[in-house]
């Protein structure tokens, strides 16, 4: 048995997962619409005074809503002891970790990424603003599913897990919120948002290089 | 790779720095050096605060409102130097599997914590007559503001656990991924926003008066001395917290 | 990576257990101090115990799953954290393991796959119809009823290459099983001991197992 067949198997599973469990990715996208919608009562519904705040309200709803799924990378493992299979196996933990969050974030990304320049329309914004925003929810997803693994693996068996996920992981989304942002908002005013972009992605790279392998540390203390 | 403390033990018996890594040895010492940091915390601030608030001059441009900064930089300045600190020992806990490394860490947080919210308190009460308004989203306030809520979330995270152990290694893996955070956050919020005064203390190209270059030292010690004796303390009682019923705590506390 | 697939395969047929001043921790509080078994193959474990003496925690640290607080627990040799104890034994602990969402066929092959078994339907077939439950295969693990779920997720021990292969950690195995399973569980384990595999077991019901090695061990 590879390495490659082992993780392939993690990825599988977590496809076969979701496909199966439609609340999954529906849950995620209802809410991602409900958060959007709720903004133009709170703040009037002056297309001109949504356009500004669009962006920042589609990309922090989409940053929830992932992090909303972030517990079922692991607490339904724990609870039914599938966990200990993947815990137990002599291949690294870290890429079996990578395998699922793969698995998570092409699925949760890919309706998140779609829902994202959909949502963009409520508020009145231009088209090629829509589109770098689908492109950047579609970067940042990933990058808030690799550092939410490490905090979801360690409250696996804490109390309080969901409310303080959210403290862990969002300051440190702040860069990434920033940044993706940054580049829809680079679109709507007309500027070149190359330079966002290439920050975003030296934040994915940096998060794949390092967050599986501290979240295969976290599982091992939370495990324990 | 991680270790036990009995497999430390078993390596590092006998060494020179080994020696204070047994919450029983360093009880005693930690004592002497919080009562040597009360003392130097009070001398420093009642100097630092005399130099500071009547012998400096009054600035040009802001007039007497700067002389917040005496409380406001230091304590920045500590808010991030204890995170820093808290990470290091937080490390030294998870490779070597001392227990007194992570009271230290635990030790340091709330300090650190309270260090942060000074600087944003103190930063507020200048920002309003100088800005004209408490808060700016300027990048070294909003650094300071998310280093508190790493703050929060480690102490948080830390008590989340009924096994002590468990939430000193969680915790601790928290620190870390923070304190590898922490010039990330920095960087991209001060990309995000430019528009705080530029650093006004560097070392040799100094803008500022002496007297009150003088003053912002004293107080920065005075501040160091208050954040050691206060982690000593803190790290005391935590020790007396969780050796409570061995016999040498029996024997000390006598 | 051949090489050392090869190395490995040697190393798990390879069934010794040693356990040497072993002691664990929960919360801070010391659960067994200075256990030391030497276990052959072909032996059955018994693990005897009043509760919270720690037999569950004995049993993951022997899966690679838990880490003692002092000693060591030894699978052939080897460190049964730093070597991964999946090479050498089947953890079966309280919960079945088993997806509710999936089918006892996905269930199961994701299982073969991390323990390291190249398993194909047919030897989850194979396993299912060992236990007289084959025509559960397809059916979603969510739906099972309680004595199925048990059955379906025994067969997770039976899909090794041979007989023997692993070492079985049983924590628990015949509670809520009915007589019949029961005895089948049992003649499964003596199969499997008479293959040379060791199989540690702990257990509140004095069910009747034959084995020609038996060992107790009482925390």
């Amino acid at each position: 048995m590879s390495l490659r067949t082992v993780a392939g198997a993690v990825f599988r599973r977590e496809m076969q997962l979701f496909a199966r469990r439609k609340s999954d990715w529906a849950n995620p996208i209802v809410f991602f619409l409900i958060v959007c919608s709720l903004f133009p009562f709170a703040v009037g519904s002056e297309s001109e005074k949504l356009k500004l705040i669009g962006i920042g309200v589609i990309f922090v709803g989409a940053l929830l809503s992932a992090m909303l799924s972030l517990p079922r990378l692991f607490d339904d493992d724990a609870r039914d002891g599938s966990l200990e299979l993947m815990l137990a196996s002599s291949e690294p933990l870290a890429v079996l970790i990578l395998a699922r969050i793969t698995a998570l974030s092409l699925g949760l990304g890919a309706a998140l990424t779609i829902a994202a320049p959909v949502f963009a329309l409520f508020y009145a914004l231009p088209f090629a603003v829509a589109g770098m925003l689908a492109l950047s929810v579609a970067m940042a997803v990933p990058t808030l599913l690799l550092i939410g693994a490490i905090a979801a693996a360690l409250l696996v068996s804490a109390r309080g897990g969901a409310i303080l996920t959210a403290v862990l992981v969002l300051p440190l989304t702040i860069p990434t919120l920033i940044f993706g942002a940054g580049a829809a908002l680079k679109v709507f005013y007309g500027e070149p948002p190359a330079a966002e972009l290439a920050l975003q992605g030296a934040f994915l790279l940096l998060a794949l290089a390092l967050c599986p392998l501290a979240a295969a540390a976290a599982l091992k203390i939370s495990t324990d | 790779m991680a270790r036990t403390e009995q497999q430390s033990n078993d390596k590092f018996a006998g060494r020179w720095f080994w020696r204070y890594a047994s919450p029983a040895a360093f009880y005693p010492l930690a004592g002497k050096i919080e009562n040597v940091c009360w003392v130097l915390a009070c001398l420093l601030t009642l100097v630092g605060l005399y130099v500071g608030f009547f012998v400096a001059p009054t600035d040009a441009t802001q007039g007497e409102v700067y002389r917040v900064i005496f409380i406001h930089v230091p304590a920045a300045w500590m808010a991030m130097v204890i995170y820093l600190a808290m990470a290091f020992w937080a490390g030294t806990g998870l490779v070597l599997g001392t227990r007194l490394s992570f009271m230290m860490s635990h030790a340091l947080a709330p300090t650190g914590a309270i260090m942060a919210v000074v600087a944003l308190w103190t930063g507020a009460l200048w920002g309003r007559p100088t800005w004209g308004t408490y808060w700016v989203w300027d990048a070294r306030i909003t650094s300071t503001l998310i280093l508190f809520f790493l703050y929060v979330g480690y102490m948080a995270l830390a008590a989340a656990f009924d096994d002590k152990k468990k939430g000193d290694r969680a915790s601790a893996l928290i620190a870390l991924v923070g304190a590898i955070n922490v010039p990330i956050i920095y960087f991209s919020v001060k990309w995000w926003t430019t528009l705080h005064q530029g650093s006004s203390v560097r070392p040799g190209s100094s803008s500022m008066a002496t007297t009150m270059l003088w003053a912002m030292l004293i107080m920065t010690f005075a501040f160091w001395a208050y954040c050691v004796a206060a982690a000593m303390h803190r790290l005391r009682t935590q020790i007396i917290e969780r050796e409570s019923g061995s016999a040498w705590l029996r024997e000390a506390v006598k | 990576m051949g090489r050392i697939q090869g190395a490995r395969r040697i190393v798990s047929l390879c069934a010794n257990l040693r356990l040497e001043a072993l002691a664990a921790e929960r919360g801070g509080k010391a659960v067994f101090a200075d256990v030391n078994v030497d276990v052959a193959a072909g032996t059955l474990l018994r693990v005897i115990g009043p509760n919270g003496a720690g037999k569950t925690t004995l049993l993951r640290i022997l899966a690679g799953l838990g880490a003692a607080s002092a000693g060591s627990a030894r699978w052939c040799g080897a460190d049964a954290v730093e070597y991964r104890a999946s090479e050498a034994a089947i953890f079966a602990g309280h919960a079945s393991a088993m997806n509710d969402a999936l089918t006892v066929a996905e269930n199961l092959s994701y299982a073969a796959a991390l323990a390291g078994f190249d398993s194909s339907s047919s030897d989850v077939r194979r396993a299912m119809s060992q236990l007289g439950v084959e025509k559960l295969i397809n059916r979603r693990f969510g739906s099972l009823s309680q004595g199925q779920r048990k059955r379906a997720s025994l067969a997770r021990l039976l899909l090794r290459t041979q007989p023997g292969e692993r070492a079985w950690l049983l924590d628990e195995p015949f509670v809520a099983l009915d007589t019949d399973t029961q005895a089948q569980l049992a003649s499964l384990i003596s199969q499997e001991l008479a293959a040379g595999a060791i199989v540690v077991l702990t257990s509140h019901q004095s069910v009747t197992i034959n084995a020609l090695k038996i060992q107790e061990l009482t925390l």
